[in-house]
């Protein structure tokens, strides 16, 4: 059966309105010499016939517009993209800030129940605080009726059953409302777990610097090897870096090797934006950037 | 390895008082790469300027670093004196022992462990200074002026008589702004319009002063020394080349308009000339009252016309002219004058503004110059006066001082007396502010002389008893209320920035203040000139202003641009920021932090002469060396020359490192 995704993809490929269309496919691998398991992966299309691999559902977990910086992306004049209402908000960052261009993009806008997150939590932390189920900017709209599976149904209504804390806000929570000096310990005590693997940046849609300043070395502002002090620089830079632009698509948290707890420190920066200067990144194309606007009304208690 | 001389300054006992400076110079000789390290009671003397020169000599230095006062003070003396032998001027630091350590701190010990920590990060930093070299900018030498009131006249007239051409940008169909429309001036009485019409007669007989009236500002673009202003010259449905002025046609306009001139008090055609003295006295259409352009009938004037100027198809004209100087010089509005609702403005028919009141006693006005009051035409034999209205009012969100209110309320007083010799006038005020040169002297003439009675205190309420206003008001003085029987009112209504001014001034990249008006770059030591080099400023648009004081403003910013135009290039200092074009990933988030405009975009093309990257290019003429752009900048990519990574990185090293 061809799916309307598959159709609508074949269409744009056949009529050579687009030269490539990042999406996700579905493949059957084995891993670590275990049984063949299905998997979900981004893939890069070019052509027509290969649209046929192209699947939406609960598992399409990636957030594909961190390729939309890339070299080999960039090379094509025109790109498709599948994105869920998360992803769009990167893709308008990437917008904002001079990355792509609006016209070079046609957006398959996915209409999303939520994604599976890892093997303790059945659905993604970020979905539970979702506002955009629709996408809120797209070209094509693509339906989940059909994409999501039972599993995360059954999972949706027991966690409504047991009526239970949102575990994001409830992690967000906790160390909201630690004092200073717990909370720098807290910080610590999971930076200090850091192995500089840099998974969280590769992953991220709005790293897109070609030389990170982590990178430079004249001078090197933020120690290499994965100890402490150098761990702490280089993720109070990069939330920093991300303050006003991060859009909360937990990449970099579902990246992470060593689980720390990157979103919560992003959802912070994030929230201090909102309640300050009534800012939330990547829902307009045509919006100046947080640090990139100033309005005489602007707060500023913070200068004494 | 580096040969750096330390020179440590006592300032008298500034810093010596405070901080043991021996003992700093002592311990700056032992720090690596200083080859030369003394103290001296005055540093920025001759000799202790001298200490410099001479040890750059025989020393062969390649850094200076000298503990003294903030480099706000003296690092321009300093920079000269190390460039008198050739030394290049930022290859020298300044370490701020006085502001930053003894005038700051008491405990002498502590205090001079500071300064040996100042000093070793100056050392350290100057070990990383790279030679720079100001920076050469051609400079197109014309200046434009915006707006044509009496700052506006006196700039372009004072710019073109050094030499230069001017153009001189006026929005309305007439220069003379608001001092054409007053009748006589303080502190002399001298009539308004004899000192002012020659001035604006001047402007157009002068050969190097082009006008351009009826016209406004659409955009400036570029910088310093380099402007381009787009100007529109809005159609006027007159050809002036043809029309002689003869003022036929509006004479015989049909329509009835308010005059503005006249603040109201009079009529004018829709086709018309402002004032009979008007520079250029040729007329406009007032297409938004004209019949012909409203309803498509009439066209009087144009079979009217001897000289067959009329031109309805006019369109507007937009006119590109480079310049290398703006001075602005928008002057000020007045209150709207409905704003207060107590004072009846609007209800009662002779409650009437100040400037009203000067068309009433103007001999060019309504009325010739024979007082007669608005509603029956009657002379007033008892004025009251309230000044501040709206001045000094935080609760209205204007707590500034409208400055000229008090000179003109006095000098009303005094016209109004010599118009009716047994007139009452009355002044309600809050405090008299006469500060100025032979000023209150002649608030105490209006007083002494005209007879003047002045009431301490603000008016509650105007209303109607028998058909006559009555004032009340509190008399602060005798601790009372007072009411006053009046046949007219006239309010002293507060000068405001002109309405739109934000836009425009962001369309210059000028700065403003809470109510909008222009600011200056330095309120003591820059007050003509604006934070964006190039643009300055003249008259009312600053703050309100006096005639004396607007002339002298307008000839201070001319003289600047003289100044700016006298030299062969602009030179500028290379405290600017620069872009590794390598690392910089094009987001511009510089481009918006920057206030001054001065970062562009700049495209980076391959052998073939293809774009493969855009990448953010600093406007050196326009860079004042913020540093906002290095401070957003997320990949570190723009970098301030001077104030470098390398630099602050090595200066940063240095607190933690001693040499004790």
């Amino acid at each position: 059966m061809i799916t309307l995704l598959q159709a609508k993809t074949w269409e744009l490929l056949q009529q050579k309105e687009v030269s490539l269309i990042l999406g996700y496919g579905e493949f059957s691998r084995k891993i670590n010499n275990g049984p063949e398991q299905r998997i979900i992966s981004p893939i890069f299309i070019t052509k027509p016939e290969e649209t046929s691999s192209l699947v939406w559902n609960d598992r399409c977990v990636f957030n594909l517009s961190t390729y939309l910086t890339g070299k080999e992306v960039k090379a094509h004049h025109k790109v498709a993209i599948m994105a869920k209402g998360c992803d769009i908000k990167s893709i308008c960052v990437l917008i904002q800030e001079n990355q792509i261009k609006r016209e070079d993009l046609i957006i398959i806008g996915l209409t999303c129940q939520g994604v599976i997150g890892d093997k303790e939590r059945p659905k993604a932390e970020k979905c539970d605080s979702c506002q955009l189920k629709t996408p809120h900017i797209y070209d094509i709209l693509i339906d989940s009726a059909e994409a999501q599976t039972k599993k995360l149904n059954q999972v949706e209504k027991k966690v409504e059953s047991k009526n239970c804390v949102n575990p994001v806000q409830e992690k967000f929570d906790r160390m909201d409302k630690m004092n200073p000096q717990d909370r720098w310990q807290y910080c610590l005590d999971q930076f200090s777990k850091c192995i500089r693997c840099y998974a969280c940046r590769q992953v991220c849609p709005l790293c897109y610097c070609e030389k990170c300043i982590t990178d430079k070395s004249t001078p090197q502002w933020i120690e290499k090897s994965p100890l402490l002090p150098g761990n702490l620089s280089f993720h109070i830079m990069r939330a920093f870096h991300l303050t006003g632009r991060c859009v909360d698509c937990g990449e970099c948290e579902r990246a992470c090797p060593m689980n720390l707890p990157l979103t919560t420190l992003n959802k912070k920066m994030a929230q201090v934006v909102k309640d300050m200067y009534h800012y939330e990144s990547g829902l307009k194309t045509d919006e100046e950037p947080l640090f990139g606007s100033f309005q005489l009304e602007d707060e500023e208690s913070f200068i004494k | 390895m580096a040969r750096i001389g330390v020179f440590v300054c006592w300032c008298g006992s500034n810093i010596a008082e405070n901080v043991d400076v021996v003992e700093v110079a002592r311990y700056a000789a032992t720090l690596p790469g200083v080859v030369h390290s003394v103290d001296y009671k005055y540093m920025c003397s001759d000799p202790g300027q001298k200490l410099i020169t001479d040890a750059i000599r025989t020393q062969h230095l390649d850094g200076v670093v000298v503990a003294a006062c903030s480099p706000r003070m003296h690092e321009v003396t300093y920079r000269r004196t190390v460039a008198t032998v050739g030394f290049n001027p930022y290859l020298f630091e300044m370490a701020n022992l006085r502001e930053h350590c003894s005038w700051v701190h008491e405990n002498k010990a502590e205090a001079t462990i500071k300064a040996k920590n100042l000093v070793r990060m100056m050392v350290e930093k100057v070990k990383q200074n790279q030679p720079l070299y100001q920076i050469q900018i051609p400079v197109t030498k014309r200046a434009l002026v915006i707006g044509g009131g009496i700052a506006g006249i006196q700039a372009a007239l004072d710019v073109a008589a050094g030499g230069y051409e001017v153009i001189l940008l006026e929005k309305d169909p007439s220069i003379g702004g608001h001092m054409a429309q007053l009748d006589e001036t303080f502190p002399t009485l001298d009539c308004s319009q004899c000192i002012m019409t020659p001035r604006m007669v001047e402007i157009v007989q002068n050969p190097n002063i082009t006008l351009y009236s009826y016209s406004e500002l659409d955009a400036l673009e570029g910088y310093i020394g380099n402007f381009t202003a787009k100007i529109r010259k809005k159609a006027r449905s007159v050809d002036i080349t043809k029309c002689t002025g003869c003022g036929v046609c509006q004479q015989k306009c049909p329509a009835k308009v308010p005059s503005e001139f006249d603040e109201g008090l009079s009529t004018r055609g829709a086709i018309y000339v402002p004032f009979p003295q008007a520079v250029p006295n040729k007329p406009v259409i007032d297409r938004e009252h004209c019949i012909k352009f409203t309803k498509g009938k009439c066209g009087l004037c144009e079979k009217i016309c001897p000289a067959g100027a009329i031109d309805y198809n006019q369109q507007d004209e937009i006119v590109e002219e480079k310049v290398g100087a703006v001075i602005v010089a928008t002057g000020y509005d007045l209150l709207p004058k409905d704003t207060y609702a107590e004072y009846g403005y609007g209800q009662y028919p002779d409650v009437i503004t100040s400037l009203q009141f000067e068309r009433l006693v103007s001999a060019s006005g309504p009325t010739n110059g024979e007082l007669k009051r608005p509603s029956d035409g009657k002379i007033p034999q008892k004025i009251v006066f309230i000044q501040c209205v709206g001045s000094r009012d935080a609760s209205q969100g204007r707590s500034y001082c409208s400055k000229i209110c008090c000179m003109y309320t006095a000098k009303h007083t005094m016209l109004y007396r010599h118009k009716v010799p047994k007139g009452e006038a009355y002044v309600f005020y809050m405090d008299i502010r006469a500060g100025g040169k032979n000023y209150d002297e002649f608030v105490r003439r209006a007083i002494e002389e005209d007879k003047a009675v002045y009431i301490r205190g603000r008016v509650s309420k105007i209303y109607l008893q028998n058909g006559r206003m009555v004032v009340r008001g509190a008399d602060t003085l005798i601790g009372g209320q007072v009411e006053i029987k009046a046949d007219m009112v006239v309010l002293a209504t507060a000068i405001t920035a002109p309405k739109g001014i934000d836009k425009f001034a962001q369309k210059l990249g000028v700065g403003y203040d809470l109510h909008h008006f222009l600011s200056e770059a330095h309120p003591k030591l820059r007050p003509v000139e604006t934070n964006s080099a190039g643009i300055y400023l003249a008259g009312a648009c600053q703050a309100p202003k006096d005639i004396p004081e607007a002339v002298a403003q307008a000839g201070a910013a001319a003289g600047k641009v003289l100044g700016l135009f006298g030299g062969k290039n602009l030179c500028r200092e290379p405290i600017v920021a620069k872009v590794n074009e390598s690392t910089c990933i094009g987001c511009f988030i510089c481009q918006k932090a920057c206030a001054y405009g001065a970062i562009e975009m700049k495209g980076l093309k391959d052998r073939k002469g293809n774009v493969i990257k855009v990448v953010a290019s600093v406007n050196t003429g326009k860079c004042q060396g913020c540093g906002a752009c290095t401070a957003t900048c997320r990949s570190n990519s723009i970098e301030l020359e001077g104030y470098n990574d390398q630099q602050i990185y090595a200066q940063i090293n240095a607190i933690g490192f001693t040499n004790d």
